[in-house]
């Protein structure tokens, strides 16, 4: 089974560049229409290989979205002439290595905006729709704004899941079976809520069925101290097969560490070689790469020139051996009782072109490789009613294996700003407005708080990364939720405040159908 | 006008100058016809809200605490920051004007602004480049960021001395011409209290004093002065040397002062209050500030005031207060004789005191006085204020 998580934190008219915007963009371009296109011509060929995929309803907000198409389009013919220039630019001075690389990026911007304005009718959620309906994918749910679960107070971790639900029916037609825990974020009592709303089955990582050493994913830079890594208890449980959680009417799925390690791993994984495009070198006059990782030791002026065929021939051997590695994997499973081993693999699905560029041809590699050798890929619908029961261990897919990464020193006051807006929010459901205006306005304080609460701002602060993005988010909704907060309180929904939020519903919105 | 100040030091709650600062500013901008409200931490005896000389004050979140996590209590204070503004800016119709003192209240100053379409104004006090000679830790590469993106979203920024002008531009890439430059100010009045009861026992009737006051930190030339001041005893044998404040370099400055045998020359007095500084400064003969980074330099100021004839090091702020001759004497810190040889001859010459006080009192009087720089923050304001509209219109 291989299940992608699609997300992107709510940027839409939030900045555009280097932060904002242009973050949604370039997983559009670079991994979601890629990876459709590549689904579809599986299935119109033929190759029976269904994938399992969860979209953040702040991500299918944003794809719904008559501005982000435009502005899509817009990204893509200025990414096209960019590209264009630079292969003028790079023939001008004679680096014929270079100039080809522009011209493949050139024709993928172009051949990207086809796709996506002819093909997919710049409507990507009913492409998906569609795709789920014909049982080529099976979308799972997840969190209304991607807040991290396990550290969130029971009502917020009730709204999530509840408007999590209700956007993906709103943009998908049906009801979802299956929920994708933001970051595999899992701790004692969250099934309840799921229950709660009828899921029936959802994703943890590997440690929290077998016990034992978390993968510890980590692509962030320094960090201001070492987290404690947990070693969880060896349980004798298997991901090769689901569970029944104890005394609960719910499936769960663990990720298998194998096969996710073999892709993600910062050592070892395969978007450490060294044919690969280098993702963190462009070229400053156009922002595209040229480059290929050529050393991963080796510093940023190191690099030397992409091939594009030579990366796409290592793709597919790196495919063959994936699948190899599959097989071997399952012959193992077998000699220990599992006679129909279930092998899930769970990616970002933006690790897939964004970050590791070859990624989707590697994947639609693996895909023809898997028909090739009679395995079957699987979607979660098809999975029996288990017959074993399992306890599970409050886990994540983070660094430590728990909630270190969300909840630290660093965080800890974002966390209690959250409470004291919780707290905030239920004062005011309670106040009647008695307008339209007011109702909406009461709406919008939910919007508020729900976008405070993505895992993302947590992320980003502890890995140092975009951090002062991050910040100024944070504090900008938070700023927003309090004056309209106040405003509620002392019943002031007036003239003046109505102007003032009739930008705040135009900057922040998303989730209308509350 | 109604301006919204933002400060995380504000009396009784002092660290560096910025309280003093904010304190001074603000109640000089009342009698320009500026209403002022700043919103800054609570401190312990202080009610959440008061009405001193007109300012509005708010005191929000918790006092700080020592040892508690410095980043935490600093976001958590400007999300109460936040939410005080929120609620004041209803009570009062709005603010024109949003005012943010250095990065630790950068996020309070740019939400606010930015989500109520203010104009925002931030004076940056000092660098954390500047302060570390260059940025060594992630703690510090961070409040770098922070300062520069306050500086970039600022629609003006105004710093307290061409030295800090410099340095800003060249951190943050702002073009010079686009920062403001208004000094600090001394108020006279607040250097005339004198201590009521206990009359101020260290400074004899017949020393000749020579005072710092400063942190104890090593950018402050401390060890140095000390080093100088070894030579001077020589020369001015009724000389001691009385060392004012609090820092982390005291021990070291302690073992320098015993290895030099100067135990009986030398007093560390420790944290000194503002009437004990006033008179401290009335019995002093000369006031030395040998500093190796100084963004603006305050303390020459106040020494200036009480008629204390001063040396200051030849650095950033301080050289731009203090006209060499003229309105005190200037040295490179780092050259111990010639700092011995500037204390000598002030401690001898009457004659040179007299003229360098003299000079130093009407420097102040016409260009750090709180009603000139008051004077000048409005104007700022009011030119933001200006340009934002024209840009809306």
């Amino acid at each position: 089974m291989l299940v992608l998580h699609s997300h992107i934190p709510y940027v839409k008219r939030q900045g555009r560049w280097p932060f904002g915007e242009v973050w949604l963009f370039e997983a559009m371009a670079e991994t979601y229409i890629p990876l459709l296109r590549s689904f579809l011509r599986l299935y119109e060929e033929g190759v029976r290989a269904p994938v399992t995929i969860s979209m953040s309803p702040t991500l299918m907000e944003q794809l719904h979205s008559k501005y982000i198409k435009n502005e899509f389009i817009n990204y893509l013919k200025a990414c096209e002439v960019r590209a264009l220039e630079d292969e003028r630019y790079f023939i001008s001075c004679g680096e014929k290595k270079l100039a080809e690389t522009a011209a493949i990026y050139h024709r993928f911007y172009k051949d990207v905006r086809r796709d996506f304005v002819i093909d997919f009718n710049s409507d990507l959620l009913s492409l998906v729709k569609e795709m789920q309906n014909k049982g080529c994918i099976e979308v799972l749910a997840t969190a209304a704004t991607h807040a991290y679960l396990p550290v969130l107070d029971e009502k917020s971790a009730d709204w999530q899941i509840f408007y999590g639900q209700k956007i993906y029916k709103k943009f998908l037609g049906v009801e979802p079976r299956g929920f994708w825990l933001p970051e595999c974020g899992y701790r004692r009592g969250l099934e309840d809520i799921l229950l709660k709303y009828g899921f029936k089955y959802f994703f943890v990582d590997s440690h929290a069925i077998e016990g034992g050493k978390p993968l510890g994913v980590f692509s962030g830079d320094m960090l201001e101290e070492e987290p404690e890594i947990e070693t969880f208890a060896i349980t004798g449980l298997s991901t090769y097969r689901p569970y029944k959680l104890k005394d609960k009417d719910i499936t769960v799925l663990g990720r298998n560490a194998l096969v996710s390690r073999q892709v993600w791993s910062a050592e070892f994984g395969y978007p450490g070689d060294e044919n690969y495009r280098e993702f963190h070198k462009h070229f400053p006059k156009s922002g595209l790469k040229y480059w290929r990782v050529t050393d991963r030791s080796k510093p940023l002026d190191k690099k030397e020139y992409y091939d594009a065929h030579k990366a796409e021939k290592k793709a597919k051997e790196h495919a063959h051996h994936f699948v190899s590695v599959l097989q071997r994997t399952i012959s193992e499973a077998q000699k220990i009782g599992f006679n129909r081993p279930l092998i899930i693999g769970c990616y970002d699905t933006e690790l897939f072109g964004h970050w590791w560029w070859e990624g989707v041809t590697w994947l639609e590699e693996v895909m023809r490789e898997i028909a090739r050798h009679n395995l079957t890929m699987v979607l979660p619908c098809h999975i029996e009613a288990p017959r074993y029961e399992a306890e599970i261990f409050d886990s994540s897919w983070g660094m430590g294996g728990k909630h270190y990464v969300w909840q630290n020193k660093e965080t800890e006051w974002m966390w209690q700003i959250i409470a004291k807006a919780n707290q905030e929010y239920e004062e005011i459901i309670n106040i009647t407005t008695r307008s339209e205006l007011g109702e909406r306005v009461k709406k919008q304080a939910l919007k508020e708080l729900m976008l405070i609460q993505s895992s993302d701002w947590f992320f980003m602060v502890t890995n140092n990364l975009t951090k002062d993005y991050a910040l100024k988010r944070f504090f900008e909704h938070y700023t927003k939720f309090l004056r309209i907060a106040d405003a509620v309180k002392n019943n002031k929904v007036d003239a003046g405040f109505a102007e003032w939020f009739a930008k705040v519903e135009y900057e922040d919105d998303l989730f209308n159908s509350f | 006008m109604k301006v919204l100040m933002f400060s995380w030091e504000y009396p009784p709650h002092m660290v560096g100058g910025l309280g003093q600062h904010v304190f001074d500013l603000s109640r000089f901008l009342i009698k320009q016809g500026v209403e002022v409200h700043v919103i800054t931490p609570s401190a312990p005896d202080c009610l959440p809200y008061q009405n001193e000389n007109g300012v509005h004050i708010y005191r929000v979140g918790k006092p700080a605490l020592e040892g508690e996590h410095f980043k935490s209590w600093i976001f958590s204070f400007n999300s109460e920051a936040i939410r005080a503004a929120v609620c004041v800016n209803d009570q009062i119709g709005g603010f024109d004007i949003v005012h943010a003192h250095d990065w630790l209240v950068a996020y309070a100053g740019r939400s606010v602004s930015k989500i109520f379409s203010l104009p925002l104004v931030t004076t940056i006090h000092a660098t954390e480049h500047g302060r570390n000679l260059g940025l060594h830790n992630r703690m510090q590469l961070e409040i770098n960021e922070i300062e520069k993106n306050l500086a970039l979203e600022a629609d003006q920024v105004i710093c307290c001395s061409r030295y800090m002008q410099n340095e800003v531009s060249t951190l943050f890439g702002i073009k010079k011409e686009a920062i403001y430059v208004i000094p600090n100010g001394v108020d006279p009045e607040l250097f005339k209290k004198l201590p009521s009861t206990s009359p101020y026992s260290y400074v004899g009737e017949n020393e000749k004093a020579v005072v710092f006051l400063g942190r104890l930190v090593p950018e402050k030339g401390v060890m140095q002065l000390i080093q100088a001041f070894s030579q001077v005893v020589k020369k001015v044998p009724l000389a001691r040397l009385y060392i004012g404040g609090r820092g982390p370099q005291r021990e070291i400055l302690e073992k320098e002062v015993a290895r030099l045998g100067l135990e009986e020359k030398v007093v560390f007095t420790g944290f000194i209050g503002l009437e004990d500084r006033n008179l401290i400064y009335k019995r002093a003969s000369l006031a030395v500030f040998p500093s190796l980074y100084e963004p603006f330099g305050i303390v020459a100021l106040e020494a200036m005031v009480t008629d204390t004839p001063v040396i200051v090091g030849n650095v950033g702020g301080l050289a731009e207060i203090v006209e060499d001759g003229v309105t005190g004497l200037k040295v490179n810190a780092l050259e111990i004789d010639k700092l011995a040889d500037a204390m000598v001859r002030l401690l001898t010459d009457e004659l040179l005191a007299e003229k360098l006080k003299r000079n130093a009192r009407e420097k102040v009087k016409n260009v750090y006085s709180w009603e000139a720089i008051a004077k000048s923050t409005a104007d700022v304001y009011r030119e933001v204020l200006r340009v934002k509209q024209k840009v809306i219109c």
